[in-house]
C-alpha cells in the first residue's frame, strides 16, 4: 500500500502543464479584452458625418456658380434693366449662399484636411473681387455694360471649372478617405472575430479544464477516501492483532504460570521436608528447572511488553535488602549447583531507603547474575552493588564480574540486541532465549541509566550497569545512620582470618573485607571468617575443630543444607546464611557470641495461629500448595473450588482473610468480590487476590474492585506470611 | 325650431367674413410665401407675408453658434411652428425652398419640440440676401447635443422664399 502522502502529493495537484495553460489561456482572454476596448473607443471618435458635409458644400457651390452665368445669360441675351437687377440680385444671393457656404470655420476645417485651403482662400476673394465689377455694371448703359459682361462671364466660367476640378480631387480625397476608413473598420471588425474566436475557444478550453481538473479532483478524494479507509481498516485490523496477542499472553501467563506455580510451590515444600540428601539434590534441580522455566517466560512477557512499549516504571519506596535478599537466594541456589561461589558485596548497611522500580532492578541483577554463573566454570561470580549519594539523587551502581568463558570484542557489541548470544555453540552449551540481556538494557535505559560490558574472552566478564534514583523519605534515617556508624567504627578493631575451600571465594571476602577497614590475615585475629556452599564430609567435626582451634569467635557462612547439621554447636559461633554478602557479615561480627540459628529458610511454624483463611482456587495442584504452606504456619484453611462456593461458605462461616484467584469457573474472582462486598458477606474480612495475572493493569481493577492486596503466583511463602500478618493484624 | 337654428347660423356668418382679420394682406414686397392646406390665407389658398406682417407677429430669440458662425449669435424672429397653427396648417411636414433654390425637408415634430425659429435678424442686425436673410431657419444647436450633426444643419435653411406644407 503505498503511502499516503504521496498520493497527496501526487495526484491532488495538477499536473503542472493544466496550469500552465490555463494561466496562458487567462492571459489571452484578458489582452484580448483590453486589445478590443481600446479599439473600440477609438471607433466611436471617428463619425461618417464629415464626408457627407464635405461632399454637401462641394456640390452645393457648383450648380450656385453655374446660376450666376445663367442669369448673365439672360441680360446677354435680352439686355435691359430688368434682367440686369435680376442679374445683379441673382449674383448678391449665390455669391451670399457660396460664401455662407465655404466662408466659414467648420468648411475650413473640412477643407484643411481634404482639400486645399490656399485653394479655398483664393477662390472666396476672386469671388469676392466680383463686387466691384458687378458696380459697374450701370442701368441704361447696356452696351457698356454687354462688353463688361462678356469678360465678368468668362471668369465666372473660369472659377467653375477651376471648382469643379477642385472639388472632384477633395470628394476623391473624401472618398480615399471613406475606403481607408471603411478598410480599418472591417479590419477591425474581423481583429473583432478572430478575438470573439479566441475567447470563445478559450473559454471552451478553459472549461473542459475546469471539468478535467474538477473531476482529477474527485476522482484523487475518491482514492484518498477509499485509501484513508483501507488504512483505518488495516489500523483496526492491527490494533486487533495487538489486542488479540495481549489476550493470548495474558492468557498464556496465567496458564503456564499456574502449574509452574504448582511444580515450584509443590518441591519447595518437599524440599523443606525431606531429609534424603540425595532426593534433596533431584529436588533442588526441580526447583531450579522450574524457576528457570518461570524465567524465561517472564524474560518473555517482558520482551513482548517492551516490543509493544508498553513497558512502564513501576516506582515505589524500597529498601536495598528488598532487592538483594531474592538475588541472593536465588543466585545462591544456582551457583551452588554450579559449585562456584557467589559473593555479594554491599555497601556497609543495606537498609538504605531508595525510590523506584524494584522489580525492575532485581530482574536486571539476576538477569546478570544468572548469566554469569551460567557461563562460569572455574572462579566465581561477584555481584558488587553500592550507592553514590548527592543530596536527595542517589546513583545505583551494579557491577557482576565474573570468570567465565568471556566474550570477544565483537560479541561485546553485539550481546545486548535480542537473541544474540556469544555463537551458536554458546546456546548449545549453555541454553537460553537470548532475551535476557536486551530486556534488562531496555528496562536499564527505560530507568535513564547505562549498562555496558568489558571482557576478556577465556578470562571473564564484567557488566557494569548505572540507575540514577532518588532517596525515598525514611522516617527511621537518622536512627539508622547512627547505627551503621557505630558499626563502621566498630569494624575498624576488627582482624579477621578467612578460610573456605574455594580459593576464589577467600580472595573475594579477603578484599571485601579491607574495602570496608577490616584488617584480613592479620594476627592477632578477632574473628575467624569461614564461608561454604559445599557439601564436605564429617562437616560437623571440622567445624568443632576450627573454633576450637582459633579461640576466637567464628562466624560461619554456611549454605542452608549445612547450617542444618551445625546448628547445635557449642561454642562462641555465629552462622549466616549464604551467600556472602557485606552487610550480614558487617552485621554478624557485633551479635552477641552465642550460637544462634538463623532459621530463615523456616518460616516460625505458629505465624498464622488461629487465622481462619479461605481460599477460593479452582486448580487442585494449587489448592495443595497454598494449603499446604499455610498450615505449616498454623493457619486454618477452607478450601472454595470457585466463586460460587466461595459465597456459599461465606454465608455460613466467617474467616480472617480470603485468597481469591481470579481465574475461575462458574463465578470469577472480580464477580465473586463484587457480589461479596454488595452483599457485605465479609465485611470485615480483607480478600487478597491470588493470581499468576500480573499485569499492572489487571492488578488496579483488583483494588478497584475491592479487594486489599494481590499477591502474585507462584507465591514466595514469606510473602504471603506477611501479608496475611499484616491485613489480619 | 327650424327658425331658431338658421338664426344661429345667419348670427354666425359674419365670422367667416372675418376669417382672414387677423392675417391682414400684405402691402409691401412679398418676403415669404407659405402654401398648403392652411384655414387662413390671403392669396388664392397661399399665405404671403411681407416685413411688416412679419414683425408684427409675437417674436423669440436663441442664441447659437451654428454650421456658419463659429462664435454663438442672438437670433430673433417668430416661432416657426407657432406661424403654422396660427394659419391652421394641416401636414406633418414642411418642405423650404431658399432663393439659392437649396430646398430642405422639416419635420413639425421637430420644430414643436425646439422651437425652431424663422429668424429675421442675427445680432440685432436685419439679415438680408447679402448673408443669410431674408429668412435663416434657427435651431438651438447649442443647447441641444443632438442637433449638432449634418441632419439638422442641413435643415437649418438660409435665404427661405418659401415654406410648403405638405
Amino acid at each position: 500500500m503505498t503511502d499516503t502522502t504521496d498520493l497527496i502529493d501526487q495526484r491532488t495537484a495538477p499536473p503542472k502543464t493544466l496550469v500552465l495553460l490555463f494561466i496562458l489561456l487567462a492571459l489571452v482572454i484578458l489582452a484580448g479584452v483590453a486589445y478590443s476596448i481600446n479599439s473600440i473607443k477609438d471607433i466611436n471618435d471617428e463619425t461618417v458625418e464629415p464626408y457627407l458635409a464635405i461632399i454637401n458644400n462641394n456640390l452645393g457651390v457648383s450648380p450656385k456658380l453655374l446660376k450666376i452665368v445663367s442669369h448673365i445669360q439672360d441680360y446677354q441675351t435680352d439686355a435691359n434693366n430688368k434682367s440686369l437687377a435680376r442679374m445683379k440680385k441673382g449674383y448678391r444671393i449665390m455669391r451670399a449662399s457660396i460664401l455662407n457656404d465655404i466662408d466659414s470655420e467648420k468648411t475650413k476645417a473640412l477643407h484643411e484636411n481634404f482639400g486645399d485651403l490656399e485653394k479655398v482662400s483664393k477662390i472666396i476673394e476672386k469671388i469676392k473681387g466680383f463686387d466691384k465689377s458687378f458696380e459697374a455694371i450701370i442701368e441704361d448703359r447696356h452696351d457698356e455694360n454687354l462688353a463688361k459682361i462678356k469678360s465678368i462671364r468668362k471668369k465666372f466660367e473660369r472659377l467653375y471649372s477651376r471648382w469643379n476640378t477642385y472639388s472632384r480631387k477633395v470628394i476623391q480625397n473624401v472618398q480615399q478617405a471613406q475606403a481607408d476608413t471603411w478598410a480599418g473598420w472591417n479590419y477591425q471588425l474581423k481583429i473583432q472575430l478572430y478575438f470573439l474566436l479566441t475567447v470563445a475557444a478559450s473559454s471552451i478550453i478553459a472549461i473542459a479544464l475546469m471539468y478535467a481538473l474538477y473531476m482529477n479532483q474527485m476522482r484523487t478524494g475518491r482514492k484518498l477516501k477509499r485509501r484513508t479507509r483501507e488504512l483505518n481498516e488495516a489500523r483496526i485490523q492491527a490494533e486487533e492483532s495487538t489486542r488479540a496477542k495481549s489476550r493470548f499472553l495474558a492468557n498464556m501467563s496465567h496458564e503456564i504460570r499456574t502449574p509452574l506455580n504448582g511444580i515450584i510451590g509443590l518441591s519447595k515444600l518437599a524440599y523443606a521436608r525431606i531429609q534424603d540428601r540425595e532426593v534433596k539434590g533431584y529436588l533442588e534441580n526441580v526447583v531450579l528447572s522450574g524457576s528457570t522455566l518461570l524465567q524465561i517466560i517472564n524474560d518473555v512477557l517482558d520482551f513482548s511488553k517492551i516490543e509493544a512499549n508498553k513497558a512502564t516504571l513501576d516506582v515505589s519506596d524500597f529498601d536495598l535488602a528488598d532487592i538483594l535478599d531474592p538475588v541472593k537466594t536465588s543466585m545462591h541456589f544456582a551457583a551452588k549447583a554450579k559449585g562456584i561461589p557467589f559473593i555479594v558485596r554491599t555497601p556497609p548497611f543495606a537498609a538504605i531507603a531508595l525510590r523506584g522500580d524494584s522489580v525492575k532492578i532485581t530482574q536486571v541483577i539476576t538477569n546478570l547474575c544468572s548469566n554469569a554463573i551460567k557461563f562460569t566454570e572455574r572462579g566465581g561470580v561477584v555481584l558488587t552493588i553500592s550507592i553514590d549519594r548527592n543530596y536527595d539523587q542517589a546513583l545505583l551502581n551494579i557491577q557482576v564480574t565474573d570468570t567465565g568463558i568471556g566474550l570477544t570484542e565483537e560479541q561485546q557489541r553485539l550481546i545486548f540486541q535480542e537473541f544474540v548470544q556469544a555463537d551458536d555453540s554458546t546456546t548449545r552449551k549453555f541454553g537460553g532465549t537470548g532475551l535476557g540481556l536486551s530486556i534488562s538494557r531496555s528496562f536499564v535505559e527505560l530507568m535513564e541509566g547505562e549498562i555496558s560490558v568489558a571482557s576478556k574472552q577465556g578470562e571473564g566478564t564484567l557488566f557494569d550497569v548505572k540507575i540514577p534514583l532518588t532517596m525515598a523519605v525514611d522516617p527511621h534515617r537518622e536512627e539508622r545512620e547512627t547505627d551503621q556508624e557505630q558499626l563502621i567504627s566498630n569494624s575498624n578493631h576488627l582482624s579477621v582470618k578467612v578460610l573456605g575451600p574455594q580459593n576464589f571465594e577467600v580472595e573475594e571476602i579477603a578484599k571485601d573485607l579491607e574495602s570496608l577497614g577490616i584488617s584480613v590475615n592479620q594476627e592477632p585475629f578477632t574473628h575467624v571468617l569461614f564461608s561454604s556452599s559445599e557439601y564436605i564430609p564429617d562437616f560437623k567435626k571440622r567445624m568443632e575443630h576450627l573454633v576450637n582451634s582459633f579461640g576466637v569467635p567464628c562466624i560461619l557462612c554456611l549454605s542452608n543444607d549445612l547450617i542444618s547439621s551445625v546448628k547445635d554447636l557449642a561454642g562462641p559461633v555465629t552462622i549466616i546464611e549464604a551467600p556472602y554478602s557485606s552487610d550480614s557479615v558487617l552485621n554478624s561480627f557485633n551479635q552477641a557470641q552465642e550460637a544462634e540459628t538463623d532459621e530463615e529458610d523456616d518460616l516460625p511454624s505458629h505465624a498464622l495461629v488461629n487465622k481462619s483463611i479461605l481460599v477460593a482456587e479452582d486448580n487442585t495442584i494449587n489448592q495443595l500448595v497454598v494449603k499446604e504452606t499455610l498450615t505449616t504456619l498454623g493457619a486454618k484453611v477452607s478450601i472454595a473450588n470457585n466463586g460460587l462456593e466461595c459465597i456459599e461458605k461465606l454465608r455460613n462461616d466467617t474467616y480472617d482473610l480470603i485468597l481469591m484467584d481470579i481465574q475461575m469457573p462458574e463465578m470469577d474472582g472480580i464477580a465473586a468480590t463484587k457480589r461479596i462486598i454488595a452483599d457485605a458477606l465479609a465485611p470485615n474480612t480483607p480478600i487478597v487476590a491470588l493470581t499468576a495475572n500480573v499485569f499492572k493493569e489487571d492488578v488496579e481493577s483488583y483494588i478497584e474492585v475491592g479487594m486489599s492486596a494481590h499477591l502474585p503466583k507462584p507465591f514466595d511463602p514469606e510473602a504471603l506470611c506477611d501479608l496475611v500478618q499484616q491485613l489480619t493484624a | 325650431m327650424m327658425m331658431k337654428k338658421v338664426l344661429a347660423i345667419l348670427m354666425l356668418l359674419p365670422t367667416f367674413a372675418f376669417a382672414e382679420s387677423w392675417l391682414g394682406k400684405p402691402k409691401g414686397e412679398v418676403i415669404l410665401e407659405i402654401i398648403g392646406d392652411l384655414s387662413h390665407q390671403n392669396a388664392d389658398g397661399e399665405a404671403h407675408f411681407d416685413r411688416s406682417m412679419i414683425e408684427s407677429l409675437p417674436q423669440a430669440t436663441i442664441v447659437t453658434a451654428n454650421h456658419v458662425l463659429s462664435e454663438p449669435a442672438t437670433y430673433q424672429g417668430p416661432v416657426l411652428e407657432d406661424l403654422l397653427l396660427k394659419l391652421g396648417a394641416k401636414g406633418d411636414t414642411i418642405l423650404v425652398t431658399a432663393l439659392d433654390d437649396y430646398t430642405a425637408e422639416l419635420r413639425r415634430t421637430d420644430l414643436k419640440k425646439y422651437k425652431v425659429l424663422l429668424a429675421t435678424h442675427e445680432n440685432g442686425r436685419m439679415m438680408t440676401i447679402d448673408d443669410r436673410g431674408p429668412f435663416f431657419i434657427v435651431f438651438p444647436f447649442d443647447q441641444n447635443k443632438e442637433l449638432r450633426k449634418d441632419l439638422y444643419y442641413n435643415m437649418s435653411v438660409w435665404q427661405v422664399k418659401s415654406i410648403e406644407i405638405e
